[in-house]
């Protein structure tokens, strides 16, 4: 048994990604090159008919200029061109291979390289024989032109290869068909692929040989200049530079002085991002000035090169204006930069109040390859005393840095979240806050929390023209009830209401959406890849959002165990990562029992829970419980057909004051009874039955109430309220589904009666 | 409203009272928020968990380049053979490479140097130098050298014993530097010239110092990225008759790294060093920390001839420098650990300081182009394999690459005896 820390704070460490100060490159390979043959294949798929390769996105090649290209293996393309550019496509029909390495080499050619074959590659097989361009080049009529190297003048050509003309130890001649046998046999024994042949490589006028590899790094001398506003040398300028076709190959923040940085440079393109910091007359920060250079050069001429940064070509100011009261509390703005590989550079600044000085920035185009993006972000609060609290958070991209810097919220950029907060007494705070992650860079820019009074509303206007997720939390001041949320997707022009803390609160396994592994992580709950089984809740639990999770706090004990067919398998504290166990392969149950309880004293609700459930896996694993791609399955890992398990999950609407009182006589509350998923994906199985039970006497006494199905996995359950006021009667909840799983959850004090 | 940084969004906040970025990041999902992640998959040693002795330098100051072992414990108190006098039994030798180690790797004699003086040049008083010199030179059966026998003596920036510079933090440095000098030359003289501060105009002024008062070979085992300010103190490493040592960098190919861009230097790259059954009895390669680039700032010396770089390459020449295969060293301030394993190439900087005094010859070191001879290069190792990829890559060019014949990291190689070095 493995334990895990928590998931959910890595969602942390991407949100603060792009707030880290300082240079570095992380865990990216070094581009493909001649010597350096993609470790991924291509596999064509498996039906009939043909597979795009490599593909423009334009129409089938059909047409008389598509041409008929055969590999030494028997594999077969056509090659042809579309708008300009080759479109390659294997006819899976006349597929031998069971997978092809596909490479693009700085000449323009397209190879294609059956798997079998790469360990021969420069040990008798040339990679021109795979040439698919150059093979097109060279016709043939069904015949490849090849030239052999025989490391012994009497060796004989393996079938298949028929010789023309011998001179010394190098033959010329073609292969024929049978070719494809041979070749396929021979490359599945071990040692020399042919006995006395060196090499065989495509013989033909046409061919565009290889590049080789020899590394070729001439770097030329490059100046960085500055200039300052008056025109002179600047002193107040941070400037980052970075080779925009690899920043393997360079980005570094340049040591200036005087306004001069020299550095040794490869050819090719380059952005600089200046920031200049002016000062006023008494040497205090006066404005920012963002200066965005693309698309620069270096040539391979060796000859000198200056980039020229001139802070005086920054002159659009960048404001933000909201239709409510308003002041800025923070802004950020920041130009980045990324390369083809993902690769990125970005330079900003990051402003807190009350020291936010006006940022002015050099309108400029999109990068014209690769990716750029500007974003700014604004994060506005109400005056004080505003009742209810409020505060604007709107961040705006774009890949251009644009002309007008002015930014303003409208009704249709923006969301308004009214935030809930429940709490059982007058006179708390709590500590409401969001983070933005951007859509493009998925690392977040800014993230702010307030503490606001509680119980209260407190309304969020977040910025929605951006696209991205958000991240939201929620946490008691000097208390121990803090949740955080999924990532939440707001649409512009709407208003959310989101309640937080609302009991019951126990522990779940949570209905998880907006996953999207390119803007968080979301580690599997409870999931299964091959003889792994790793199981945990949704933190300690969570409140009536299902999208909500709790981290316990200082008084919270909590505790689970984990059971296979009756056999113990591993215990836990709930928020100690889980539990992960080697399991047989199969079908089986799984019984999990979890206890949590926590002080009363600062939260007297739900503060004592048990749940006892009960899943079963199936012998074989189904494509609708498998979690969405990158997503990552056990111990941080993305595992290819992850299994999510087929937990239930109860989701309670019990309809309160902000106190957490049921004040009719008769209460209600609607239950939802589904199962752990991630985006819809996830046991479907639809809830077969739902028991309410309420006791008013601290459990020694239950009463069964009244529970109706409303649709599909959903059910009211109604019960009076006959205890004393100010009682805190509990709830206990059983549910089973079709496929033979169950849960069982006591709460104590889940609500109190008003 | 009150502004908190409680809970995560908040901590995310936090981080925006920097007001200035300017980051690189990895595509998502497969960043790391801090350090480097690319690997180097030459390198056959396993990473060792170390700690910079020297943090990061601010502009006009530099950082040594010592790379502290963490998982290296060994106590203190005087090892091997000497140990029986105090405890009436041998102890056994601390671990990392010993004085006869690096001599066996090396091919080189254990005499010689005799009329050389070796200087070293720190940041701040070391309190307890001489002190654990004395612990290392007496485990490993080496003469002693102290103060009172006239072999060890310590100077402030002015060059007087007096005042001591304030404490820099750079102990385990000057442990470092004083061990390999002794490891490579045990009867050499040796002076610590301790600089005032940190800053590069300190550093090169004690240079200065360490000339003036006789030193025949300086050693520098610390650096900062090169800039506008670098040229104005090549003076101070310019001083021909006399050998000067530069480390190369503990951070992989990048930008270069002055002092080592001077002309007038030899610049020390990094190795990993590991015992072998080959002729040799070691195997080395190039090791990823170790610093390499091509200089903006500094013209190409007409004896260096690589293709790629028109400025001042470095390195020159190289020796151990992996903390994983790194050196014993003994320290106790500072945070010392007694016997402890230090790498970076401020190992590699005195030690070839001290080879070059152990050839006696620093008259033919005024620059480092009597390394680049021909008969020379047939005196060295030529390190291959293993690159210094850490951050930047050269696409798998010389200057990133230990490959046949000269390159970055390694330069032309390391000390095959002493004929490249005067011997």
């Amino acid at each position: 048994m493995s334990r895990r820390p928590h998931h959910r704070w890595r969602r942390h460490a991407l949100g603060a990604l792009s707030l880290a100060v300082g240079l570095a490159v992380t865990g990216v390979g070094t581009p493909a090159s001649a010597a350096d043959i993609p470790a991924s294949a291509d596999i064509p798929g498996q039906a009939a008919g043909t597979v795009r390769t490599t593909a423009t996105g334009a129409a089938d090649p059909t047409g008389p200029a598509a041409t008929a290209v055969t590999l030494p293996t028997g594999d077969r393309f056509t090659v042809s061109t579309t708008g300009g550019k080759p479109v390659y496509m294997i006819d899976s029909t006349e597929q031998h291979s069971p997978a092809l390495a596909t490479l693009r080499l700085p000449s323009g050619d397209q190879y294609a390289v059956p798997y079998p074959l790469l360990p021969h590659l420069g040990h008798g097989l040339d990679l021109s024989l795979f040439d698919l361009d150059a093979l097109r080049r060279a016709g043939g009529g069904g015949r490849i032109p090849v030239r052999v190297v025989f490391t012994d003048g009497a060796a004989q050509p393996p079938a298949g290869l028929t010789l023309t003309s011998v001179q010394g130890t190098t033959g010329v001649g073609y292969l024929t068909p049978t070719f494809s046998d041979t070749l396929r046999a021979a490359a599945t024994g071990a040692g020399p692929l042919f006995s006395g042949v060196a090499s065989i490589s495509l013989d033909t006028p046409g061919a565009v040989p290889p590049p080789v590899m020899t590394p070729q790094y001439a770097l030329h001398p490059v100046t960085v200049s500055a200039t300052d506003l008056a025109g002179r040398p600047a002193q107040n300028v941070f400037v980052t530079v970075a080779d925009t076709d690899s920043m393997r190959s360079f980005a570094a923040q340049l040591p200036m002085v005087d306004g001069i940085a020299k550095v040794q440079l490869p050819a090719g393109h380059y952005v600089v991002l200046a920031l200049f910091f002016d000062q006023d007359d008494k040497g205090d920060p006066a404005a920012y000035r963002l200066v965005d250079m693309d698309n620069l050069t270096v040539p391979a001429s060796g000859a000198a090169t200056t980039f020229d940064v001139d802070e005086r070509a920054s002159t659009t100011p960048l404001t933000f204006s909201t239709p409510r009261p308003s002041s800025t509390f923070s802004m950020s703005a920041s130009a980045s930069r990324m390369d083809s590989s993902g690769l990125s550079v970005a330079a900003g600044t990051m402003q807190i109040a009350p020291n936010i000085l006006p940022f002015y920035v050099t309108p400029t185009p999109a990068a014209p390859h690769g990716r750029s993006r500007f974003l700014t972000q604004w994060f506005n609060i109400a005056p004080k005393n505003a009742s209810p609290s409020y505060w604007y958070d709107a961040p705006f991209g774009s890949p251009e840095i644009p002309a007008d810097g002015a930014y303003r919220i409208t009704d249709a950029n923006t969301a308004t979240v009214r935030n809930h907060l429940y709490r059982t007494s007058d006179g708390h705070l709590d500590a409401l806050g969001e983070g933005f992650i951007d859509p493009v860079f998925g690392a977040g820019a800014l993230g702010f929390g307030f503490l606001v009074p509680a119980p209260d509303d407190a309304i969020q206007y977040l910025g929605a023209g951006d696209g991205g997720n958000w991240l939201t939390d929620n946490g008691e001041f000097g208390g121990d009830l803090n949740a955080v949320s999924d990532p939440v997707h707001y649409d512009g022009g709407k208003t959310y209401d989101v309640d937080w803390m609302r009991g019951p609160i126990a522990p779940q396994v949570g209905v998880h959406h907006n996953v999207d592994p390119k803007q968080s992580v979301l580690p599997c709950v409870a999931c299964q890849a091959g003889d792994q089984l790793h199981f945990s809740f949704n933190l300690a639990g969570s409140d009536s959002d299902p999208a909500h999770a709790f981290i316990p706090g200082q008084s919270w004990s909590t505790h689970m165990t984990l059971s296979r067919d009756g056999t113990e398998l591993g215990s836990s504290a709930l928020d100690d990562g889980g539990i992960t166990v080697k399991v047989p392969a199969g079908a089986a149950t799984y019984r999990v029992v979890a206890d949590t309880s926590r002080s009363p004293e600062l939260a007297p609700l739900s503060t004592v829970t048990h749940t006892d459930l009960t899943f079963r896996t199936a012998a074989k694993p189904t494509r609708g419980n498998t979690l969405p791609d990158g997503e990552s399955c056990l111990d941080d890992t993305v595992i290819a057909g992850c299994q999510i398990l087929p937990v239930l999950n109860l989701t309670y609407d019990l309809p309160t004051d902000p106190h957490g009182r049921g004040t009719a006589d008769t209460q209600s509350m609607n239950l939802t009874v589904d199962h752990l998923g991630y985006d819809g994906r996830g046991s479907n199985a639809p809830a077969k039955t739902a028991r309410v039970e309420v006791s008013f006497d601290g459990g020694a006494t239950w009463t069964q109430a009244q529970v109706t199905s409303t649709s599909q996995n959903h059910f009211r359950a109604t019960w009076a309220n006959s205890g004393a006021k100010g009682s805190t009667p509990w709830l206990r909840v059983t549910a089973t589904d079709a496929i033979g799983g169950s849960i069982t959850q006591t709460v104590t004090n889940a609500y109190a009666i008003g | 409203m009150t502004f908190t940084s409680s809970t995560r969004s908040r901590t995310v906040a936090g981080l925006a009272m920097a007001a200035v970025t300017a980051v690189l990041v990895a595509t998502p999902g497969t960043a790391n928020a801090t350090g480097s992640g690319a690997t180097n998959g030459a390198t056959t040693t396993q990473a060792a968990p170390v700690r910079d002795v020297c943090g990061t330098a601010e502009p006009g100051y530099a950082r040594c380049f010592a790379e502290l072992r963490t998982d290296v414990q060994g106590g203190v108190g005087v090892r091997g053979m000497a140990a029986a006098s105090a405890t009436g039994h041998a102890a056994s030798l601390p671990r990392g490479l010993g004085p006869a180690d690096l001599r066996a790797a090396y091919k080189l004699p254990a005499t010689g140097g005799e009329n050389q003086t070796v200087a070293i040049v720190d940041a701040g008083d070391a309190p307890t130098a001489e002190a654990d010199l004395a612990v290392y030179r007496s485990t490993y059966g080496l003469p002693p050298c102290t103060t009172a026998n006239g072999c060890f003596t310590k100077v402030n920036q002015a060059g007087t014993a007096s005042p001591p510079p304030s404490n820099q933090g750079w102990s385990m440095e000057v442990a470092l530097d004083l061990d390999m000098v002794s490891a490579a030359c045990p009867n050499c003289r040796i002076i610590l010239v301790e600089a005032d501060s940190a800053s590069s105009l300190d550093l090169a002024e004690s240079v200065d110092t360490a000339v003036r008062l006789g030193a025949t070979e300086v050693s520098n085992s610390y650096g900062a990225t090169e800039s506008g300010y670098s040229p104005t103190l090549a003076s101070h490493y310019a001083h021909p008759g006399v050998a000067i040592t530069v480390s190369s960098g503990d951070s992989g190919y990048g930008i270069a790294s002055a002092p080592a861009i001077y002309p007038s230097v030899i610049a020390v790259g990094g190795t990993s060093l590991t015992k072998d059954s080959s002729a040799r009895g070691y195997a080395e390669k190039a090791w990823s920390g170790a610093g390499s680039g091509c200089s903006a700032w500094i013209a190409k010396p007409a004896w260096q001839k690589d293709r790629h770089c028109p400025g001042r390459m470095v390195s020159d020449v190289s020796a151990v420098a992996d903390p994983a295969t790194g050196p014993a060293i003994y320290v106790t301030a500072d945070g010392g650990p007694g016997w402890g394993i230090v790498g970076g190439t401020s190992a590699s900087a005195p030690f070839i300081a001290g080879v070059i005094a152990l050839g006696g010859h620093p008259e033919r070191f005024a620059d480092a182009s009597s390394l680049y001879s021909a008969s020379a290069r047939a005196g060295l190792y030529d390190v291959v394999g293993g690159s210094n990829v850490e951050s930047m890559d050269c696409g798998g060019d010389y200057q990133c690459k230990a490959v046949a014949g000269y390159d970055g990291p390694t330069g032309n190689g390391s000390p095959k005896g002493l004929s490249a070095f005067g011997g």
